[in-house]
């Protein structure tokens, strides 16, 4: 292999295999990332930790794995000697996890999240942990009570969230593949403006043990890379049953099934996303999409999603109200951050907390607190617990006569930082497109389709029944063929001369 | 529509005097103007809900009861603020004297 430039653009499994049939070391691999993330994540934001030497020994440790497999020994995992990253939600045993807040400052979990032990048993070197809206809550990584993440595609613009640096840094080739979180888009959104391949999985395809709560039964750990082959086989590692998370299943035979193209794939396209209101480019990269999955043999019709009139309510309150009970153990006596001065444990605790979270978490605690206050937990909580009930029935009509859906990720492509930052409602109507399917605990992924105007990337979403994922990897495949975005990269010198001047 | 913002804060462990209370209460009075639409969301049995609520494969299985290595005290303890003797240490709740 040539130039370390050529070597960090490589999809993960590209990567993998030059690893194991020697062409590359691991060592040199995980060098050149770092030198990379040295060199340019500065401008871009992308990490809150870098392991720097521990991942070079981490790279060595895979090399004697890789060397040990070339001389007739056992066979090496499947991304042995790969260098990857996470997002800062995920606990890794000795490393710090912060969730990008004040509160975590410093907090260095006893254990690994069962996603982050998955991906070390698959040989990956854990190169470091990744920037994110303050415990995953936002959807331009704005939020970070660290530093903002940047766009590699324009530094101006912000990288969507709340898994902003996971997408960033697959985006900006600062590691083979990244993991992230999505709760109600926080994969997706990202994934789509930064111009990578972002999955969230089936709920109860992939363990949320040791991933930081926000909203419980919406959370899902998933793969953020460069092509749709890698989603999937990162996919395949993660996912399956786990002991310490009850709501984990394995998935089931039909689900991992041989791939079978799109050949007679019935696709709708929800009308109710094809509106004015969404970026014409955008819309016409969801009709390019149509005649490609079309021109493969698949029968693309309009139809029409019910009740997305509800989604974004439903969801602000659910997730809300789920992260207020679950931000409660944030109190600041078993970790987290702890005030100073205080004159009785009550005050300890507001202080800790008001001290600790920074303004859209709170807000969002108290947006919770208020939906299950006594008085109101009926008319709001109890009404979006309903809406979701309507909502998940209308998923299951329209997948009776529809096999995916395919629509916009956002309602446009990345936008300008502190464009929406003053407005929540204006930030949360971001997700207006992805929240469906977090609600309804169904399979979503989105995949690079073009450019616009701008040289902004624009994605596309694809949404199954639960456990559809592989024919959200087969539809994405064909958009992959097709879009001709693989091959083009962000340009970083560009992108650090466009953040001096902005 | 008017927040009670120091019963919410009080509610959520914050400081009810935080003067960031008067602008989040002007957030949460735009954001609950417009969630205010679910309330036009047509009723359902709980038993309704219940049943189309549940997400993924909808199922929850138990892990075997079995004793198994749990987490080191110590290290469980060094990621506290503060501890001592083996204990988190916390304000002290209780006064000895001023009862009443």
């Amino acid at each position: 292999m040539s130039a370390s430039s050529d070597l960090v653009r490589l999809d993960a499994l590209e990567l993998a295999a030059r690893l194991r049939c020697r062409e590359v070391s691991s060592i040199e691999a995980t060098r050149a990332y770092l030198d990379r993330i040295e060199r340019y994540d500065g401008t871009i934001g992308a990490f809150l930790h870098v392991r720097g030497e521990d991942a070079l020994k981490d790279a060595e440790s895979a090399q004697h794995l890789l060397d040990a497999a070339a001389s007739g020994g056992p066979e090496a995992p499947a991304f042995c000697g790969v260098p990857v990253a996470l997002k800062d939600n995920l606990c890794t045993q000795g490393i710090p996890t912060t969730c990008a807040s004040r509160m975590l400052e410093g907090y260095i979990p006893p254990y690994d999240a069962t996603a982050v032990a998955r991906v070390k048993a698959s040989g990956a070197v854990l190169l470091g942990k990744l920037n994110m809206d303050e415990f995953a809550m936002g959807s331009s990584n704005e939020n970070s009570s660290v530093k903002p993440v940047r766009n590699p595609w324009d530094a101006t613009r912000v990288p969507g969230g709340s898994s902003g640096g996971s997408a960033a840094a697959a985006s900006a080739s600062f590691a083979a593949f990244a993991l992230g979180s999505d709760t109600g888009g926080s994969i997706r959104l990202p994934a789509a403006f930064c111009g990578v391949v972002g999955l969230k999985p089936t709920y109860g395809s992939v363990s949320r043990y040791g991933l930081v709560a926000f909203a419980s039964s919406l959370d899902q750990i998933g793969p953020l890379t460069r092509s749709v082959a890698d989603a999937e086989a990162v996919f395949g590692l993660l996912a399956g049953r786990d002991p310490h998370d009850a709501t984990t299943v394995e998935r089931p035979a039909s689900a991992v099934a041989a791939k079978r193209g799109v050949k007679g794939l019935r696709v709708g396209i929800p009308k109710e996303f094809l509106t004015d209101a969404v970026q014409p480019e955008v819309r016409d990269a969801v009709k390019r999409a149509a005649d490609w999955l079309s021109a493969e043999g698949a029968v693309c019709v309009e139809c029409a999603l019910p009740a997305v009139a509800s989604w974004i309510p439903a969801y602000y309150v659910v997730s809300s109200a789920e992260a207020s009970s679950n931000l409660a153990r944030f109190d600041g006596v078993r970790y987290g951050h702890r005030a100073a001065e205080y004159d009785s444990i009550a005050s300890m605790y507001s202080k800790s907390r008001s001290e600790g979270f920074g303004a859209e978490v709170k807000r969002r605690i108290l947006l919770g607190t208020f939906v299950l206050s006594a008085g109101y937990h009926d008319a709001y909580y109890g009404s979006a617990q309903k809406a979701r009930a309507h909502i998940r029935a209308g998923f299951d009509g329209v997948f009776r006569d529809h096999d995916v859906l395919l629509s916009p990720v956002a309602p446009q492509t990345a936008f300008r930082l502190g464009e929406k930052s003053g407005d929540p409602l204006q930030m949360y109507l971001q997700d207006i497109c992805t929240v469906g399917a977090s609600l309804a605990g169904i399979p979503a992924l989105s995949v690079p389709a073009g450019f616009d105007g701008e040289g902004l990337p624009i994605g596309l979403q694809l949404t199954g029944p639960a456990f559809s994922e592989n024919v959200l990897f087969d539809a994405a495949a064909c958009i992959e063929r097709s879009a001709g975005c693989r091959g083009r990269f962000p340009d970083l010198d560009r992108a650090a001369a466009a953040a001096k001047g902005a | 529509m008017e927040f009670d913002m120091a019963h919410l804060a009080r509610l959520s462990r914050r400081d009810p005097h935080d003067p960031a209370l008067k602008d989040l209460s002007e957030d949460l009075a735009s954001i609950v103007g417009y969630v205010g639409m679910l309330t036009a969301v047509p009723d359902r049995t709980p038993e309704e809900v219940a049943r189309e609520v549940t997400v993924g494969a909808g199922l929850v299985l138990l892990r075997e009861d079995a004793v198994r290595p749990s987490f080191d005290r110590a290290a469980l303890l060094a990621a506290s603020p503060s501890n001592e003797d083996g204990c988190y240490a916390v304000p002290v709740a209780i006064e000895k004297g001023v009862a009443k």
